[in-house]
Parts: structure tokens; sequence; C-alpha cells
């Protein structure tokens, strides 16, 4: 009994350190029109990233960076350059993944995980996300930044997270981190860094040729 | 336990297997020591192929302070695909596997693939000692008939490779560019599948700063 009064007692002080100066958005209809609306102003991202990977219990992280791209509708190019070197590309259905060794091209649509992996990233940086069925959505907002708290409601991706924070920049409505809570406990931080919005981006750079 | 061993030693080296050429020598085992892997914190790129699908991620080596051996292997994006641990005792414990690799099949693949990186079976005896052509073979015998040989040069300065076999020859591994008893540069390849693992240690130094 002591232990589940303590136990109330914590949980929602947990949850205020989880998402310290956030305050809950009740309108999220609302706040979906508004994201939905206002990102859709961004034609095209061109950004520099920094991943922060966290293996919680074995107290270790890596560091990676890179460069980040996206042009409207879906197009994707994430390129790690710092401390290894692998590319992916997302265009349309098509997903191409380049590393030192190999090239990969697959149809996203030929696998079930691919696909949400695929939407996941899209949708995250074209606004769209708050629509995604395969999650749960809760708003938070502090002075400068919307919080987006998604939680997986579909079965195999609550096997690999338990939730996806996704934290974007009030005025401009574009992303700039996106926290990753794994179910097996870890972490992955992106930070987005030297945002630039709707820069002239050629379709190019989301092919290999 | 060790009489079975021998046993067993006697049937390696017997007619049919792939040893059978091997010339009794005298060798100095120990050392063989030089070449052991002195794992602290240490990250690798890895890539991984195995019956034409190709892994790429990183994976990590560390030193807990209880003394065991704790190997992760994540996507380069961040997602964790397996966690493992060898006890101070070389027990085996797996901590953590996605779904999609939590098969019987694999993980024993990949413990005994691990056992080969960390050169468990040169804290076994008996290690016996052989000669072919200007090469000394190591070779540590286990219960299944088959055996661990490490292959050197005459004057064991250089580790030449790492086989395991009985009748024939299932796996070589390669070792290079060792730096302060760390290896550069692992490649493991299965020879009755098609499975290599091949690993590139990272500078991650600058990166973490």
């Amino acid at each position: 009994m002591r232990s589940l009064i303590l136990f109330l007692w914590l949980a929602p002080l947990n949850l205020l350190a989880q998402y310290n100066n956030f305050t809950e958005i009740s309108d999220i209809s609302g706040f979906k029109k508004k994201f939905n609306d206002e990102s859709a102003k961004i034609k095209s991202i061109s950004s520099n990233f920094e991943q922060e990977k966290e293996l919680t219990i074995l107290s270790e992280k890596i560091i990676s960076k890179g460069e980040f791209r996206f042009k409207r509708e879906n197009k994707i190019r994430i390129e790690y350059l710092d401390p290894f070197y692998y590319l992916m590309i997302i265009n349309g259905d098509k997903m191409i993944i380049k590393d030192d060794q190999n090239e990969t091209t697959m149809n996203v649509r030929s696998n079930k995980l691919f696909q949400q992996v695929n939407n996941i990233m899209v949708e995250s940086v074209n606004g769209t996300i708050i629509d995604n069925e395969d999650f749960s959505v809760r708003i938070f907002e502090d002075a400068s930044r919307y919080l987006m708290e998604m939680t997986p409601v579909d079965k195999t991706l609550k096997g690999f997270f338990n939730t996806i924070l996704i934290y974007a920049d009030k005025e401009s409505f574009s992303v700039t981190q996106i926290l990753m809570n794994e179910s097996s406990g870890d972490t992955t931080l992106i930070k987005f860094v030297n945002r630039n919005l709707n820069a002239q981006l050629s379709d190019e750079i989301f092919t290999l040729n | 336990m060790r009489f079975l061993l021998l046993i067993n030693c006697f049937l390696l080296f017997s007619c049919g297997s792939a040893y059978k050429t091997l010339v009794p020598a005298e060798g100095d085992p120990g050392c063989l020591q030089k070449f052991k892997p002195r794992f602290t914190t240490n990250w690798y790129e890895a890539n991984v192929d195995v019956m034409g699908n190709h892994i790429s991620g990183l994976m990590l080596f560390k030193l807990m302070p209880d003394s065991s051996m704790r190997i992760a292997f994540t996507s380069k994006s961040g997602l964790k695909f397996l966690d493992f641990e060898f006890t101070k005792n070389g027990q085996f414990k797996s901590h953590y596997v996605i779904d999609n690799l939590n098969k019987k099949v694999v993980i024993n693949t990949l413990r005994k693939d691990f056992e080969i990186i960390l050169m468990h079976s040169l804290d076994e005896w008996p290690i016996l000692s052989y000669s072919k052509s200007d090469l000394y073979y190591y070779a540590v015998p286990d219960p299944d008939n088959e055996a661990d040989y490490y292959v050197t040069s005459w004057d064991c300065t250089n580790l030449v490779r790492v086989e395991q076999g009985g009748r024939k020859k299932v796996l070589e591994a390669f070792f290079r560019n060792y730096d302060n008893r760390i290896p550069g540069e692992i490649t493991l390849n299965h020879t009755t599948f098609n499975m290599k693992i091949s690993l590139i240690k990272l500078d991650i130094e600058n990166a973490n700063q």
C-alpha cells in the first residue's frame, strides 16, 4: 500500500521532470491543423545534425555527425560523415542505403517495418506525423518550442520504441530535435543545427546517380 | 573431462581431418597471449553479410567493472540489435536481442563468433603445438570434436589467422593492425555457409569531445 501511494505520488513528478517547463496543450485538433498548415510552408530543409546514441545500461554513448536534407513531399537525405560514413536516401517509396562497402536499394512498401520507419522519418520533418495512426500523441509547449510525445500503438513499433519525442521551433514549426526512447532503455537524440529552411535543393541529391 | 579432450585430439588429427597433415612440434602456446584482444571500451564499424543480406552498424566491446565483457551491436542510425555478456568466467548471457534476430541458431552462431573474437579458448587446456610448412598451429580442442587453431609465423611474432574446424574448416578469422593490444581490423569468414563479419575500429575520441 505504501509503495502504491509512493508510486502515485511520484508519477506526476516524474512526468514534470521529463518535460520540465512544458505544459500540455489540450486542443490537439486545433494544434494539428495549425501545425500542418504552418509546416506545409517548409518546402525544404538543409541542416547539419548531431546524433547521440546512449547505451543506458552500459553508461556508454557515441556521437555521430552529418548532413540532413529534406525536400517536400517525401525526399530525405541523411548522410553520416563522422566518425563513419553512411548514407540513407528516402525518395518516395524507394530507400537507398550506402556505406563504405555496400549499396542497397529497396522498396519500402515491400516490408511493413521499413514502411513504418520511412513514414516516421518523412512525417517527422514534413509535419504530418501527428496524424500517423501508428501513434497516440500528446502535445506540450514551452516559451519557444512544441513537444510532440508520440507513443506507439502499433505492436511492431512498440517492440522498438516506448516514445518518440519531437521538438519543433514555435516560430518556424520546423523540427529541431528528435529523441527516441527505445524499449530496450536506450536513447537516440538527433539535434538539427544550422538549419536552413526553403533553400533551393536539386532533386539529384536524392538519387545515387 | 581432460581425458575426453585428449581423445578428441586424437580423433581430430587422425585420418579424414582437414588438419591431418599437421606435424606435432615443440611450441610455446604462451606466446599467443599477446594476440588476445584487451578490449576496454572500443567501438567498431561492423559489416555483417549473411545469406545475401547486408547489415551495417556499430559494435561496442566494453569491459565492465566486474570484469565481464559486454558486446552491443546497434544500427548506425541508433537502434540496438543486441546486447550480449560474457562473464568473467566466460559464461554467456543474452541481455537483449531484437525480435528479428531472436532465434537460437542466430544467437549460438554469434556467441561462437564472439568467443573467437575474444579468443576465449586461449584460457583452455590443453593447447597443442603443430607445424606445417613454416607456420605453427596451436590447437585448442573442444568437446564437439572441433578445435580452434591459432596459426602463427614460426617465431610467433605474427598471428596469421585463427581457424575453427574438425573434419573440415568451418571458420577463419583475421586480426590485423594491432595497436596497444587492440586489433584495428577483425574479419570472420564462415566457410560452410555464407556469412562474413567485418569489424574496423573507430577512432571516436574526437567525436565525443
